[in-house]
């Protein structure tokens, strides 16, 4: 017997034996069926065939017929027309959304450059000078000068420096320092020890160090953001 | 008859029911009142004031409040950094009563997120979010649908914090998009997609005005309007499964009555008598909202100024618990130090949501319990939850009342020493 379509469909030799019904008009029948039905083409019409118990399914369409007995595989034409229609109305869909959320990242930010001039040598006084402006701390220690975030690691708010009555040894990393002053959070309590590294409070890790130089053109003091150094950097100026 | 009557009649009402057994077709009837569940979609319960003290319909009206003076204060407000401070000013000072539409907004705001609370603990004591038993009953959908509401109403009260650009508003931005920051390996691109930078200018400002005004108000109408179909689909707030019972306890009690209890000469219950509660629970809402208003006031901070925090920098009080979470959970775990921006602000709240969104799927409590208050079945859950909810209420008045300035503990009668 030739089973319809690619699949090969053998006919059960258990069961009762297979019974040719023809006719149309049984469809509601068809929901009943839970299994497999087998359908063959038979020269001009379409028939279906009662098998076991399963019950009855009458089908007039062969196409239908064909997608009742594999219920995976699909017609080229609707497979096709899926294809197009997910090509065309996806394609739109898609290209908007990416432009929608490409549109809220920025190509161009109109911030503050990372290198920046802060001023001249002598307008600094020993100790952390705060530059608002640019949020950082310069600090002067004789002819020696660094600079510190005055942002804190933790979430951001701004730290304030305080300066201690009298210096203080502390260990950071195993290594004894002299402090005069100290910087600590308004928002969560975190503090931080004069070179920039927290003893108390939520701040994970310490304020950055930033690189500093000498502008050629007008001797300003100059900070680069972009470049972080590590807490024993110093710019030495001799004046 | 009056001009009014028959204003009433063809359009307000647009019926006119000639006996009270009418009267209960009045949903189906008159527009206005459709949204009202009858007696056939939900059970008698559900309109019981000590069950659920209305406290939806609260929220609803509030969220309506807030709306209507959102509105009122879009006319005068100007997203710009330049400008939002100065237009907040002159609408709390020189606007004609616009001291009264910010404070209304406000007031409303804080009491959507007192209610939103205790709504959600209702449904929590009750365990109305339980399945049910009947195949029509879905409580576990609306009570998903809540919590997005839950997180949905505090957010729309931290955007509008922002909005005025003063001081608490600014550092709150900072704090809330440096805690997106704390995220692990995506969190810099989070922050960048948020504020539309790498500082906070203009555009972040924009795009929280518009979330304020357009995203977040949707989203809530949307799920609003679902947490309202989906309840009355639900047969009502018990998510109870009484109903087929009770259709024959009708029928047996000539239709009238639902408990079976009442006798035959009770009279029709009126589905426009819930509607006549809800409109004096509205009306009780609104006035409460505009008293409050008018008694207290509320000042702006000072402008926002990104080089100096206020000392202490608050947050406003529905999320102090939180900031008081990122202040002490910085962990070192091995080499690697998590800040407490991560662990306070995204992980324990992460997971009490979660928690909370996985209760009706890991109640184990007889179907009996399910819109019950405190059923003894629930009793070790009920003091889980109570413990929980507790402790935050708890960190919200220990931080307000005990921190001082770089959050240093001070007890509510000692005075803070002056700084800067």
């Amino acid at each position: 017997m030739q089973a319809f379509g690619r699949n090969q469909i053998s006919v059960p030799r258990s069961g009762r034996a297979l019974q040719q019904v023809s006719g149309f008009g049984f469809q509601n029948f068809s929901k009943k069926i839970s299994s497999v039905t087998y359908v063959t083409y038979t020269g001009c019409s379409v028939m279906a065939y009662i098998h076991g118990k399963l019950g009855i399914k009458v089908t007039t369409n062969i196409h239908q017929a064909y997608r009742r007995t594999s219920m995976k595989t699909i017609k080229r034409r609707d497979l096709l027309k899926m294809f197009s229609f997910i090509a065309v109305f996806g394609g739109i869909a898609g290209g908007a959304a990416y432009a929608f959320v490409k549109s809220l990242f920025p190509k161009v930010l109109y911030e503050p450059p990372k290198r920046f001039k802060v001023g001249a040598v002598y307008d600094y006084s020993d100790g952390p000078n705060f530059v608002a402006e640019h949020r950082m701390f310069v600090i002067k220690e004789g002819d020696k000068y660094h600079s510190l975030s005055s942002i804190c690691t933790h979430l951001g708010c701004n730290v304030t420096f305080i300066k201690l009555s009298e210096p203080r040894t502390v260990t950071v990393r195993g290594k004894e320092i002299e402090e005069k002053w100290e910087f600590h959070c308004a928002c969560h309590g975190s503090k931080f020890y004069g070179d920039g590294t927290p003893y108390t409070g939520p701040a994970p890790s310490p304020l950055p160090a930033y690189a500093m130089a000498i502008s050629p053109d007008d001797q300003q003091l100059v900070i680069d953001k972009s470049r972080e150094v590590d807490s024993n950097y110093r710019l030495t100026i001799q004046v | 008859m009056g001009i009014w009557n028959r204003f009433s009649q063809k359009v307000v009402r647009g019926w006119n029911p000639v006996s009270a057994l009418h009267e209960t077709e009045a949903i189906d009837r008159i527009f206005w009142a459709h949204w009202v569940p009858t007696d056939d979609d939900v059970t008698r319960e559900s309109t019981s004031a000590t069950y659920s003290f209305y406290l939806g319909t609260v929220l609803a009206v509030l969220f309506s409040i807030l709306c209507l003076t959102g509105l009122m204060q879009m006319l005068h407000y100007v997203p710009s950094v330049d400008r939002a401070y100065w237009s907040v000013k002159d609408l709390q000072f020189i606007i004609p009563f616009g001291w009264f539409i910010r404070g209304l907004h406000r007031t409303s705001a804080y009491l959507m997120v007192i209610f939103a609370f205790l709504h959600m603990s209702r449904t929590f004591y009750t365990s109305a979010f339980k399945k049910g038993r009947k195949s029509n009953t879905n409580g576990w959908i609306n009570w998903l649908t809540g919590i997005l509401l839950l997180v949905l109403t505090p957010a729309m009260a931290y955007t509008g914090y922002i909005l005025p650009w003063d001081q608490v508003g600014y550092w709150g931005a900072t704090i809330g998009t440096n805690i997106m920051k704390s995220f692990p390996v995506i969190g810099d691109g989070m922050r960048q997609f948020v504020i539309g930078g790498t500082e906070l200018s203009q555009d972040f400002l924009t795009r929280i005005y518009a979330v304020h005004v357009v995203v977040l108000p949707l989203l809530m109408t949307l799920f609003i309007s679902y947490h309202f179909w989906r309840n009355k689909k639900d047969g009502g707030m018990a998510c109870d499964d009484r109903m087929q019972q009770d259709e024959v306890a009708r029928d047996r009690t000539s239709g009238s009555d639902k408990s079976g209890i009442d006798t035959v000469d009770t009279p029709p219950e009126r589905p426009l008598m819930f509607m006549k509660r809800l409109l004096w629970v509205s009306l009780a809402t609104a006035a409460f909202a505009v008293l409050l208003a008018l008694l207290i006031s509320f000042p702006l901070s000072a402008p926002a100024n990104p080089v100096m925090a206020e000392n202490p920098a608050k947050a406003p009080w529905f999320l102090l618990w939180m900031q008081e979470l990122v202040a002490s959970t910085t962990v070192t775990i091995g080499q690697y130090r998590i800040n407490g921006g991560f662990v306070g602000g995204v992980v324990i709240p992460g997971l009490l949501l979660l928690s909370l969104a996985l209760c009706p799927f890991f109640d184990n409590s007889p179907p009996e319990a399910t819109g019950v208050w405190f059923h003894p079945s629930r009793l070790r859950q009920n003091i889980i939850f109570t413990a929980i909810a507790l402790a935050i209420i708890l960190l919200i008045f220990f931080t307000y009342f005990c921190r001082g300035p770089n959050w240093v503990f001070y007890w509510p009668w000692e005075t803070w020493p002056h700084v800067h």
